[in-house]
């Protein structure tokens, strides 16, 4: 009863935000387009890829093909609905993979503190040292191409930001009597940090994850663009960007519809995490509240 | 002779400190027997609060335990390993907060805390004996309409609901000895007087032991049966609250409670103790106030007082009431 009545709040003050409500349906729609893809697309093989049209080569936007085709005679309509999939799935497992890693070693360095700790934060801050794309571009270039390992190599250059996040979340929260009160129970460590601890601490680690779910798409196509990213002829919007670049002055349309893809995207992701650090922040939130939905 | 609950004997605790050893509380004794309520009175870095935290074995890493025992029902606290100690707190000791929002976690509702610390303190397991305990409990601390309470997360209760709910918390333990540190200190002065009236009542009732560490004379007068005079880490005087009220005898005591505004007093500046705490890395050598102290003598600077009992159950730590010394 209580959290319904929460959670009705949050959709009121998410809806209030123009802004931010439009970046939730796009990144809504962005989900629904992924998970349908494959019944979806005009042409099935076409956005497969393992297909030649040699007589509709490179014909520019029309009812027919509304997106153009591209060298090889394949409907780009089709090719970048089926790239939402790829960009879903990478999204989704990079940033999943890396809170699995980053939030228990955040939690457990800010925790037990100390030598333990200390250790466990220089692991992450070597990982911080380097830029995060020119990590993954190594990682991903040593390990060969492919969608697993494309996001391999993203997750590794990804967990440490959580864990910075995490490990100070948890030192400010160790220290509040409520968890003396939990330790003087009796409770296992193991219960205090994931059942009193984690819950208390995770809300800006998944205001940052949202943000992150756009920059990962973003990476993943510049690790495709790169050419270290999957393998073509996958319909990865970062490979479909690059396979247009050789045709730009003939047909610009093959590298302009995956681009503003990624573009809309990730402006979604963004647009919605900036309206759920809003919500979830309690002082901003409480301004909301009392000004109607807008600050 | 009355059970005593609680005695504290000769407890001298140190912080350790980069820029030397700071002598926190300096051979400090009293004790508590059943039923009573002793009042720890200072003003701020006194070292009370230390005290009572040396008694629930949660000082600082840095802080040392020279000397001294703390006996609980007859057993000493600080002889004790670990997992014994931890049978003991939260149990026959249980303690209030200053800030009561702080103690709850704000994603548990106030049953769910009653009942974990019910599961895990006392071991009962049935779920209707739990909430029937839980809401006695709420009841007996003076909340209203306890199975809303019950049901409520801290964020929904106000500050003096949620210092009736943990003071709930802590009796339905059923401790051998409260510890209050400055329960009222963050309410305001309304809700001051309702609380404590709640715990007067309570130790009426249930016969309950109370160690209240304050920095407020007021509250020590309304509440405790005795009280322990601490400066600086040292015990000054000691006796019934009553008696030291009516008959201060340390100069310091006597100060103090000019420096208590009075309603329908005389519009006059208020009279305070001139000076500052002394420097606890090296203390004086003799009588801990004596710097502040308007009576003191050369003996006063030489020679450390030791604690007298002056009157029958009331002690004192002046030279003043010492014969021979004082000319």
């Amino acid at each position: 009863m209580m959290v319904s009545s929460e959670v009705k709040l949050m959709m009121k003050l998410l809806i209030k935000n123009k802004v931010s409500f439009a970046g939730f349906i796009i990144v809504l729609t962005f989900i629904f387009v992924g998970i349908l893809a494959p019944f979806i697309t005009p042409y099935p093989a076409d956005a497969r890829g393992w297909v030649f049209h040699m007589n509709q080569r490179l014909l520019p936007p029309s009812w027919k093909h509304p997106f153009g085709t591209d060298e090889f005679g394949r409907d780009m309509l089709s090719r970048v609905i089926l790239g939402s999939r790829y960009s879903l799935i990478i999204s989704v497992s990079v940033i999943g993979l890396a809170l699995l890693i980053g939030v228990p070693i955040g939690l457990v360095a800010g925790y037990l503190g100390g030598k333990v700790g200390s250790a466990l934060m220089r692991i992450a801050d070597m990982f911080l040292a380097f830029p995060p794309l020119l990590l993954a571009v190594a990682m991903a270039a040593t390990l060969g191409r492919g969608l697993r390992n494309v996001i391999i190599s993203l997750a590794i250059s990804w967990w440490p930001w959580y864990t910075r996040l995490m490990y100070v979340q948890t030192n400010s929260i160790k220290t509040m009597p409520y968890i003396d009160a939990a330790k003087v129970l009796g409770l296992r460590t193991p219960t205090i940090l994931f059942k009193h601890i984690l819950p208390n601490a995770i809300t800006p680690v998944m205001v940052q994850a949202a943000l992150d779910m756009g920059s990962a798409i973003l990476e993943a196509a510049g690790l495709s663009f790169l050419g270290v990213g999957v393998k073509p002829p996958t319909p990865e919007w970062g490979l479909l960007v690059t396979e247009g670049w050789a045709s730009i002055n003939r047909a610009w349309w093959i590298s302009l519809f995956p681009g503003l893809a990624i573009l809309i995207t990730v402006l979604g992701f963004n647009l919605m995490a900036d309206g759920l650090r809003e919500i979830t922040d309690p002082r901003l939130r409480r301004l909301l509240i009392s000004r109607g939905g807008r600050i | 002779m009355k059970h005593k609950v609680l005695e504290v004997n000769d407890l001298t605790i140190i912080y350790r400190t980069l820029e030397g050893n700071v002598h926190a509380v300096d051979d400090v004794s009293f004790s508590i027997e059943k039923g009573e309520s002793l009042c720890l009175v200072g003003e701020s870095g006194s070292g009370k609060s230390t005290i009572a935290l040396a008694i629930m074995r949660a000082l600082p890493p840095n802080a040392k335990i020279l000397r001294g025992e703390i006996i609980l029902n007859g057993k000493d606290l600080l002889r004790m390993d670990e997992k014994e100690f931890s049978k003991i707190r939260g149990k026959e000791l249980s303690i209030i907060f200053q800030d009561p929002a702080a103690s709850f976690n704000p994603l548990f509702t106030v049953g769910e805390t009653i009942s974990d610390v019910l599961k895990y303190k006392l071991g009962i397991n049935d779920k209707k004996k739990i909430k029937e305990i839980a809401l006695r409990a709420l009841k007996e601390a003076g909340l209203p309409d306890v199975e809303r309470v019950y049901n409520s997360y801290p964020h929904e209760l106000s500050g003096g609901m949620l210092q009736r709910a943990s003071i709930a918390i802590a009796i339905s333990v059923n401790p051998s000895l409260l510890i209050a540190d400055e329960p009222t200190t963050m309410l305001d002065v309304t809700l001051q007087a309702q609380i404590l009236e709640t715990l007067k009542d309570l130790k009426d009732r249930l016969g309950l032991s109370i160690l209240f560490v304050t920095h407020n004379l007021g509250v020590a007068a309304f509440i405790c049966d005795k009280t322990l005079i601490v400066y600086a880490g040292r015990a000054l005087e000691y006796g019934s609250t009553e008696e030291i009220l009516k008959r201060p005898l340390h100069p310091y005591t006597r100060k103090l409670l000019k420096s208590v505004p009075r309603i329908g007093a005389k519009r006059e500046k208020l009279p305070f103790i001139p000076g500052s705490l002394p420097d606890l890395r090296n203390p004086p050598r003799g009588c801990i106030f004596a710097p502040r102290c308007e009576e003191a003598r050369e003996i006063c600077f030489k020679v450390r007082p030791k604690m007298l009992e002056y009157h029958p159950g009331h002690y004192v730590a002046c030279h003043k009431y010492s014969e021979g010394n004082w000319g």
